[in-house]
């Protein structure tokens, strides 16, 4: 019930035809996150989005917005785009935003040029929107969905069918945003790089249900043993180097060439220093952390033992 | 209650949706080349009624004027421009949003889903509206120009026979009178589009079921008159009379009468003296089927997942 928490699912849930495809579902964003929803197709993202911004209803559960879960309360600091953004091929862009703006309680032309400007859609504003391309309907969804000066945004699967410079764009204008209006963004998507590059905060959904949530920091944090490449002008001298240290052993060659060693905790500064003295000029020494994709790949496949 | 503030302004974006859909320009093009068809047969008509005797031509029995050639162009309107653009708006209106699917737009904005209805809904009536009064003023325009105002035909009064030329501004009037009872006849074609339009989520399902559901109200209106009309059961002419007088729209009765399409069950002498409640009754009806399906489609509306 915490004003603290500013989207908070409790206990969601929603089956179809007896099939529970989002099954007790909690999830909390806090307020300035950049929060990535991840998980494999057809895990509940899209379904839980809908439960949140109303459009379907659940079975069970609740949704809060920052305490309240009253919905006409919840939708006043709460807007978002679904899917790919499905707005009125017949109108201008303005004209979109002006029809969607008398639902939202009367937004003025400044307002919308402001939005306008925003998402940097001045230019072809007074077009058809069936004229815009992919890229350009994502702004303008964006444009819309802030409208209402919303706290929180949520945006499923942004990126898609977009190519790889209107990924970036959007990648920038959601991190602009999130700067700028203080908005906490909900984005869903099963492309690990971006949200790895997007989100300060995940959570991962796999059969409608909740595996892992968390900091990205926290979450891909070496636990124990770590493995890094060391690139050296000696190896013999290093091999022997290292296997004078106790928490280190070489584990074998890489691929492209590096020695590989496995250390028994994160203690590379220590490895370097050991190295340096021992008289090795120390190339490269890269520590192979654990990316998203990796976390993502345990614990879909674990079946979430890492819930945080 | 706040949301109710913003409701002009949804009502006027439900217009500009309609507008920019070239429906408004479909409806008066339509009822153009529907309202010049029907005005040249009528001259054609007249034309052929003109008497010739021996001495000459007699044109006593011209049965048009302006005004009432534009009552008539109204009337044969209604039907089938008016059905389509009703069926063709009301359906795309409703309907077209799930397939393009952008209701979600509408849907998390911060008003209630029977506000979304609703504005829906009263956008569709005006829009109906003000067609209608295009057509008003477009088929008197055309009828005034075709056949004149100076001088019409006496028209006798149903119940008396005395003959009387009601006058233009009366005439005017009784138009304008058309006007409104048209628009009021529409209203339960715009719920139950809007019905179909909800609960099938398709416009095309939505049309066809509205014209089947005419089509039965239709059979079942002339199987009770021909079963009467074949067997004169005491029966059936009360089921018809109720139907004819009842159920029917108050403008398609006076047609009947007028037009001399003197169906059994048809009583136009004791429609013309009806009590104020029998005469309110058919209006009770449409305000009764309009509230029945409205009401019926916004419950639906507002508690269906939408995607």
């Amino acid at each position: 019930m915490s004003e603290d928490i500013a989207l908070q699912t409790v206990g969601l849930t929603k089956s179809y035809d007896g099939k529970a495809v989002v099954d007790d579902l909690s999830l909390e964003i806090l307020p300035g996150d950049i929060y990535g929803f991840l998980g494999p197709n057809g895990a509940g993202k899209t379904t839980t989005i809908r439960m949140i911004l109303g459009l379907i209803g659940r079975d069970a559960g609740s949704v809060r917005i920052f305490g309240s879960d009253r919905p006409t309360e919840c939708r006043r600091k709460l807007s978002g785009i679904v899917e790919t953004p499905a707005l009125y091929p017949y109108l201008t862009g303005r004209d979109n935003l002006r029809v969607l703006g008398a639902y939202s309680g009367g937004v003025d032309d400044r307002t919308i040029d402001e939005m306008l400007e925003g998402v940097r859609m001045t230019k072809r504003a007074d077009e058809l929107v069936k004229t815009y391309s992919m890229g350009m309907k994502q702004r303008l969804g964006i444009a819309q969905a802030l409208m209402t000066r919303p706290k929180i945004m949520i945006l499923d699967e942004p990126t898609n069918g977009l190519d790889p410079a209107g990924m970036r764009e959007v990648r920038e204008l959601v991190r602009e945003l999130n700067a700028r209006f203080e908005l906490t963004v909900f984005v869903s998507s099963h492309l690990l790089a971006e949200v790895s590059q997007l989100c300060n905060r995940v959570g991962i959904i796999q059969n409608g249900t909740l595996v892992a949530q968390g900091q990205v920091a926290e979450l891909l944090r070496p636990e124990g043993a770590l493995e890094v490449k060391l690139e050296v002008d000696d190896v013999a001298a290093a091999t022997t180097c290292v296997e004078s240290l106790t928490w280190a052993t070489v584990a074998g060659q890489a691929p492209t060439g590096e020695m590989l060693l496995r250390l028994s905790e994160d203690r590379t500064g220590e490895l370097n220093r050991s190295l340096v003295e021992a008289g090795l000029e120390v190339r490269a020494l890269i520590p192979q952390r654990m990316t998203l994709e990796d976390f993502f790949i345990q614990v879909t496949s674990t079946g979430g033992e890492q819930i945080q | 209650m706040s949301g109710l503030r913003a409701f002009p302004a949804m009502v006027l974006a439900e217009l500009t949706k309609i507008r920019r859909r070239g429906f408004g320009t479909v409806a008066v093009v339509v009822a153009v080349v529907h309202g010049v068809l029907v005005l040249a047969a009528m001259v054609g008509i007249r034309a052929l009624l003109v008497w010739q005797t021996p001495e000459g031509q007699r044109d006593d029995l011209n049965v048009f004027d302006g005004l009432q050639a534009g009552e008539w162009t109204l009337f044969t309107l209604c039907l089938p421009v008016m059905g389509v653009v009703i069926l063709a708006v009301v359906s795309e209106l409703f309907a077209g949003e799930y397939a393009q699917r952008t209701y979600s737009l509408l849907l998390i904005r911060p008003v209630p889903r029977w506000q979304v209805f609703a504005a829906k809904f009263v956008a569709a009536i005006g829009f109906v509206c003000l067609v209608l009064l295009a057509v008003a003023l477009l088929s008197s325009v055309l009828g005034l120009v075709g056949f004149g105002a100076a001088r019409g035909p006496a028209e006798a009064n149903i119940v008396t026979g005395v003959e009387a030329d009601p006058g233009f501004f009366s005439k005017l009037w009784g138009l304008a009178v058309w006007y409104v009872r048209i628009g009021l006849s529409m209203l339960p074609v715009v719920a139950l589009t809007a019905f179909f339009a909800v609960v099938t989520r398709s416009t095309a399902l939505a049309v066809t079921y509205s014209i089947i559901l005419w089509l039965i109200d239709v059979t079942v209106l002339i199987g009770l008159q021909m079963a009467f009309w074949w067997r004169g059961n005491e029966i059936f002419q009360t089921i018809a009379d109720f139907t004819m007088t009842a159920s029917r729209s108050p403008m398609f009765t006076d047609f009947l009468c007028k037009t001399g399409v003197m169906l059994p069950g048809l009583d136009c002498a004791a429609a013309e003296s009806a009590t104020a409640l029998q005469t309110a009754l058919p209006y009770l009806l449409q305000f009764g089927y309009t509230a029945l399906f409205a009401g019926a489609a916004v419950a639906i509306f507002t508690f269906q997942d939408v995607e």
